[in-house]
């Protein structure tokens, strides 16, 4: 036939591709082409934001807090940090708090990290580097800085590190063909150690609700985080200045939260009753030496007017498991009366297998299966029960009517 | 190109007894008691085997392997493509179904892997198929204890597997979508794999065709891209089942002209045997004959109850349906029994399918009903029956069907069998047409603009651009700065960088408008449950409520559709009809690229605006096949942008030809009717890359046949139009558009052979058999037309005389008379 194979030719014939384009796409055009007005230098921005321009493209902000600047009641410092350090299950010693501002959430190898903020404690104080890219040029320069930051660290400490700062800035450093030296470091990421305590007790487990509600912090004139990457196109685009400094203090702000954060969780977990945290979840975390679960079972029976119903069944296991049935029977006998079914379930077994009391073993069983209705699943129980009265021969009647039912 | 030359040519082959053999049986049936009906037939004889010795320098463990799984030697062209891999070139293999391709691109991957860890990309147009490969690579795996890691990563592929996948995998088999959103935008997750890439295998390579092979395309010059980052440069690998044109489409695929080509297979075949079957003429007047489908379900009959596992291709979902119901009421009337009769097509749900490719291999089911879905290399055992209920619309997809059946060294038949559309009229009224045609062409346009610049965007993501570099062909300096205009790329030094938060894969689909899948939810019984998805596309025309929508040949009834939350509810019903959708488009010209013209005529090719609306469906009686009723429907359009060729009259000449304009417009919708289906024959595309429209050139109004067979009209305002006031602006047009949003470069061919397109339509109306038009010729006709004072498709043929320029010598001829 004579159809031309491959006939299928592209649409501009000659002309001004870019002309083309902007005519084909006239309807879905979103405002005009930006100008790049003219503007300040890297240099005189770098004395805007109170650092110096060290290299083409990179600005370096130092900064050195005396504690309680900022924020919180906290006190920080190397000894404070390390003793929640290691009650984490982390190393003693040198750690580097880490938070990063990008220029998207997507991630992906098109997403830049354009500002690193990196914190360090140095005796009583908090040593913050902020690397920020005036320029993209600047990202190898910043990497490499970054990574002479790391020297001799052992720990990484962030907030929501693992899902996203970290793997993108892995990314960066694979795409700038550098080994990426936070690898290298103990990462903790005080994400899930806050959620593990607070997820049920808060809201959402965010880094400005955890500032609120742990270290009593509200942030003023915060820039909110879905804004910052158009701040930063702003100023690569059309050298906009005007609210830089704002996304500089945000990102300082997250530092100085990290490391006053890292020892007041210590605290909630030592003392979730009155921390308001989570208190099963939290003994769970404690590392499991007897001397641990000793520790534990101290403080809930210390606590135990304040502990809520889960926090009481585990002092009652503990107690049951320690063969304290006094303890572990009161605890039982109590959330009993609120209803508590696993209590109530608790109470049978006791009353079957140790106290050997089956009249009232088998009074609780029967409880729980008009407690649970058609859905209990306690039938095996109840003729287990039956079984055992006959065979005692007592209370002989009452299993007989059962019988005859 | 080089020949692949059969090594050694075998000498034994089973012949199974023709007097025995059930499937010669039903052949010589058929054609002794229906000889009439039979237009045409074609014998493909039995091929023996060509084989070849294992290679030399194959791995030891690899031979055993093969041992292992029965094979102690290799067809001709899969040691032809072992010497051509290893020798580290890019090979592409077009070779029939079941003649062991897998194999081809299987043993070199597996020994570079044994060899060297080196790492392997296979990607399969479908989910399904990627997981039949693993299977396949773990039992070589298996049988050599090879320690060759082979996975899927989909997006089925659980968020902790990945990791392990990305890390451990030798051979990572995938899917073009996944690597596009999901493996290229996070390359640097894939360092240590890109870093030891050494083989990309595309499989159905005929299948990237169109705009979903354009953006492939795209998708591997991504890759090829990142590959340069991590210094590899793999070798492609790409097979294809026949077309025109596999050297052009892989070298328009992979971007290297320097491709080895195996097109000798050395499998064994089958003899295999086709009928052209034509139903009856029920009506000569109307020129209407006996629907394909029942023939179709007639013929299926015949071959089930012979005992022959028998495929069914129906053309659309719907006629999948309709005739599954009707096998299921003969095979399947009793519910406690297990199904004989399935219906297999898009839009099922993957567990289902899956059921269904099971229970064909293990020969559980005796007939199954699909769509071209099923056309695809999923592996469902041998058949030996095929039959086409109605031509698929190319030869290649033809053959390709065929291909389903006689995979074992077995005879087979297929029986192809015609609707009364012209394209199949025109297949089974001329056999040899269908003989001699070669494939089709699988044409794709990388350099589509759209598409493109949805790939460049893609690329700055994943890596910034130099000043200078090129992607495929083109130099991108305007594109980048038309990016950096819209913000979407900056400068800085001699690149370009992505500066802007999103993440460009993400809204870039590589199967033209996927704007979502339905979901079609089933109320009955007061629950929710999901049975069956529907694409974008799809959801107007089959989901509209009131619509009638079956699984498996079950009928639900819409009652509820949600467009904005893409979900349809259906509840079971009773219907005895099913519905059909009336759906109609108009368009506006946005930009005219090119035209020819005289005082009488014009032809033009350009960019158009095209709205595509559901009006209404009609109830369609099973069994009689009567229209029992109608329904309106309200659902928003559906718009695109494309390009399109069109023809208009000048006006006066229209007046002075016809009596009345509206017998104008009735010729006008006969000649679109019959140069839509003549274009898709000449450019060797589907009927469904191209739509056509009759309109006026301004818009104000579009033509569609109406209910009583009459041009109706459809102004493009709530105001009506009366085209017969005079001072109405007249100018219908024929509009042809590539029926792909963008375009896909249809419309150029079409544009350079307007005449020879015209031509062949006029000689089409004017030979055809029938006496005032018909389905084959100018498009169905009612029985009152012919009873009317004028014929469509005399006017038809008046307006074709026109369009070709040969009314002014036909008036000379009359008036020298």
């Amino acid at each position: 036939m004579g159809s031309e194979p491959g006939a299928a030719k592209a649409v501009g014939r000659g002309g001004d591709p870019v002309a083309m384009l902007r005519q084909r796409l006239r309807n879905r055009r979103v405002g005009a082409a930006a100008q790049r007005a003219p503007t300040i230098s890297a240099a005189e921005l770098a004395v805007q934001l109170g650092g110096c321009l060290i290299e083409e493209g990179l600005i370096v902000v130092e900064q050195r807090l005396p504690f309680r600047i900022g924020h919180g009641e906290a006190r920080i410092d190397d000894d404070t940090i390390n003793a929640a350090l290691e009650y984490f299950g982390c190393a003693r010693g040198p750690t580097v708090f880490m938070d990063t501002e990008t220029t998207g959430l997507a991630g992906g190898t098109g997403t830049l990290v354009f500002l690193l903020g990196l914190g360090r404690v140095a005796a009583d104080t908090l040593q913050i580097n902020q690397y920020f890219l005036s320029a993209v040029g600047g990202e190898s320069t910043l990497l490499a800085h970054a990574q002479n930051f790391l020297d001799g660290a052992q720990t990484l400490v962030t907030y929501n590190g693992k899902g996203f700062d970290h793997p993108l800035l892995k990314t960066r450093y694979h795409l700038a063909r550098i080994a990426d030296p936070f690898a290298a470091l103990h990462h903790l990421d005080l994400l899930y150690t806050t959620r593990r305590a607070y997820a049920k007790r808060w809201p959402d487990c965010r880094l400005k609700t955890a500032e609120v509600r742990m270290l009593g912090f509200r942030r003023a004139g915060d820039i909110p985080g879905s804004e910052i990457p158009s701040i930063w196109f702003d100023w690569m685009r059309r050298g906009s200045t005007a609210l830089l400094p704002r996304v500089l203090q945000h990102n300082r702000w997250d530092i100085v939260s990290l490391a006053e954060l890292l020892p007041m969780l210590h605290r909630c977990y030592l003392d979730p009753v009155n921390s308001g945290a989570n208190i099963i979840a939290t003994m769970k975390h404690r590392p499991a030496q007897p001397s641990g679960r000793q520790r534990g079972y101290d403080y809930l029976l210390n606590n135990r007017a304040h502990l809520d119903d889960e926090a009481l069944m585990e002092l009652a296991r503990l107690a049951r498991q320690q063969r304290n049935w006094a303890l572990a029977t009161g605890i039982w006998d109590d959330l009993m009366t609120k209803g508590n079914p696993e209590a109530i379930e608790r109470l049978a077994k006791y009353y079957e297998h140790v106290a050997r009391d089956y009249d009232r073993a088998l009074q609780l069983c029967r409880l729980l299966i008009r407690r649970d209705g058609s859905q209990h699943r306690h039938g095996h129980r109840e003729t287990r029960l039956l079984a055992r009265i006959l065979r005692e021969g007592r209370g002989s009647e009452q299993a007989h009517d059962k019988m005859d039912q | 190109m080089r020949e692949s030359r059969p090594l050694v040519r075998g000498t034994s082959f089973d012949h199974a007894d023709a007097k025995g053999d059930p499937v010669e049986r039903l052949g010589r049936a058929l054609r002794e008691q229906h000889a009439e009906r039979i237009s045409g037939e074609i014998q493909i004889p039995a091929v023996l085997g060509a084989y070849a010795s294992f290679p030399d320098d194959l791995d030891t463990r690899l031979a055993a392997a093969l041992r292992g799984r029965g094979i102690e030697r290799l067809y001709s062209h899969q040691r032809v493509a072992w010497e051509h891999v290893r020798g580290g070139a890019h090979t592409a293999l077009v070779t029939p179904t079941a003649s062991g391709k897998s194999l081809c691109y299987n043993l070199p991957v597996l020994q570079a892997a044994i060899e060297a860890r080196a790492k392997a990309l296979y990607l399969f147009p479908t989910k399904a198929l990627s997981q039949d490969q693993v299977a396949e690579i773990i039992a070589l795996n298996l049988a050599g204890d090879l320690n060759v890691k082979a996975f899927t990563f989909d997006g089925d592929t659980p968020g902790d597997a990945r990791k392990a996948v990305r890390t451990r995998g030798d051979i990572v088999v995938s899917n073009p979508d996944m690597l596009h959103q999901g493996i290229l935008p996070h390359h640097t997750k894939w360092a240590q794999f890109f870093e030891n890439l050494r083989f990309v295998v595309i499989d159905e390579m005929h299948t990237y065709r169109g705009v979903f092979g354009s953006h492939m395309a795209n998708v591997l010059r991504r890759l090829r891209r990142v590959c340069r980052f991590y210094g590899t440069d793999p070798r492609f690998i790409l097979c294809s089942a026949t077309i025109a044109n596999p050297r052009d489409l892989a070298e328009q695929l992979i971007g290297d002209s320097e491709i080895e080509m195996i097109t000798d297979s050395g499998a064994p075949r089958g003899a295999k045997q086709l009928l052209l079957w034509n139903p009856p003429v029920v009506n000569a007047d109307l020129g209407i004959r006996a629907s394909a489908r029942s023939q179709s379900s007639h013929i299926a009959r015949l071959a089930v109850k012979g005992g022959l596992k028998t495929i069914v291709f129906a053309q659309t979902r719907l006629m999948v349906e309709v005739l599954t119901k009707y096998l299921k009421d003969a095979f399947d009337k009793d519910p406690r029994r297990p199904a004989r009769v399935k219906a297999y097509r898009g839009g099922y749900l993957p567990s289902e399918r899956r059921a269904t490719e099971r229970q064909l291999r293990g020969g559980d089911v005796d007939c199954v009903v699909a769509t071209s879905a099923l056309e695809l290399g999923v592996d469902i055992g041998s058949l030996d029956v095929c039959l086409l209920n109605g031509y698929p619309g190319t030869i290649a997809g033809t053959w390709q069907r065929l291909g389903r059946t006689g995979r074992r060294n077995r005879s087979a038949l297929g029986v192809l069998i015609a609707s009364s559309l012209p394209l199949d009229q025109f297949i089974v009224q001329n056999p040899q047409f269908f003989i001699d045609a070669p494939p089709e062409h699988a044409r794709i346009d990388p350099d589509q603009m759209l598409i493109l610049l949805d790939h460049i965007r893609c690329a700055a993501f994943e890596l910034p651009f130099k000043d200078g570099e090129r992607f495929g062909d083109r130099a991108l300096d305007p594109f980048l700065s038309y990016l950096q205009e819209e913000n979407i790329l900056h400068h800085e030094g001699d690149q370009w960088y992505w500066m802007t938060d999103s993440y460009p894969a993400n809204s870039v689909s590589l199967r033209s408008v996927a704007e979502g899948n339905f979901v079609v939810i089933d109320i009955t019984d007061g629950g929710k449950n999901v049975i069956a998805e529907v694409d974008y596309g799809s959801a107007a025309v089959t989901l509209y409520e009131g619509a009638i929508y079956m699984v498996q040949a079950r009928p639900w009834q819409v009652e509820q559709l949600d467009w904005a939350g893409r979900k349809a509810y259906v509840r079971q019903t009773e219907a005895d009809y099913y519905t059909d959708a009336i759906d109609y488009t108009r368009l506006k010209i946005l930009d005219q690229f090119d035209e020819v013209s005289d005082s009488e005529k014009s032809c033009a090719q350009g960019e158009v605006h095209l709205i595509r609306r559901v009006s209404g469906y009609k109830k369609i009686r099973y069994y009689t096949h009567e229209n029992v009723g109608y329904g309106n429907v309200e659902l928003p359009d559906q718009e695109m942008h494309t390009t399109a060729v069109w023809w208009q009259l000048a006006s006066e000449v229209l007046d002075d030809a016809f009596p009345s304009r509206w017998q104008a417009l009735d010729g006008f919708l006969g000649a679109a009717y019959a140069m839509h289906f003549v274009s898709a024959l000449i450019t060797m595309s589907e009927p469904r890359d191209l739509g056509r429209a009759v309109g006026n050139a301004d818009a104000t109004w579009f033509a569609s046949v109406g209910v009583n067979g009459r041009g109706a009209i459809k102004p493009a305002s709530g105001e009506t139009v009366d085209v017969t006031a005079p001072n109405q602006r007249f100018a219908p047009t024929v509009f042809l558009y590539d029926n792909y949003p963008g375009g896909i470069g249809l419309s150029e061919p079409l544009f350079e052979l307007r005449e020879q397109i015209v031509a062949r339509a006029r000689r089409t109306v004017a030979a055809c058999e029938c006496v005032h038009g018909c389905p084959a010729c100018v498009g169905p006709i009612l029985a009152s037309d012919e009873l009317g004072t004028y014929s469509p498709k005399l006017v038809a043929g008046t307006v074709l005389t026109i369009l070709a320029g040969e009314l002014s010598r036909e008036r000379v001829a009359i008036a020298n008379c």
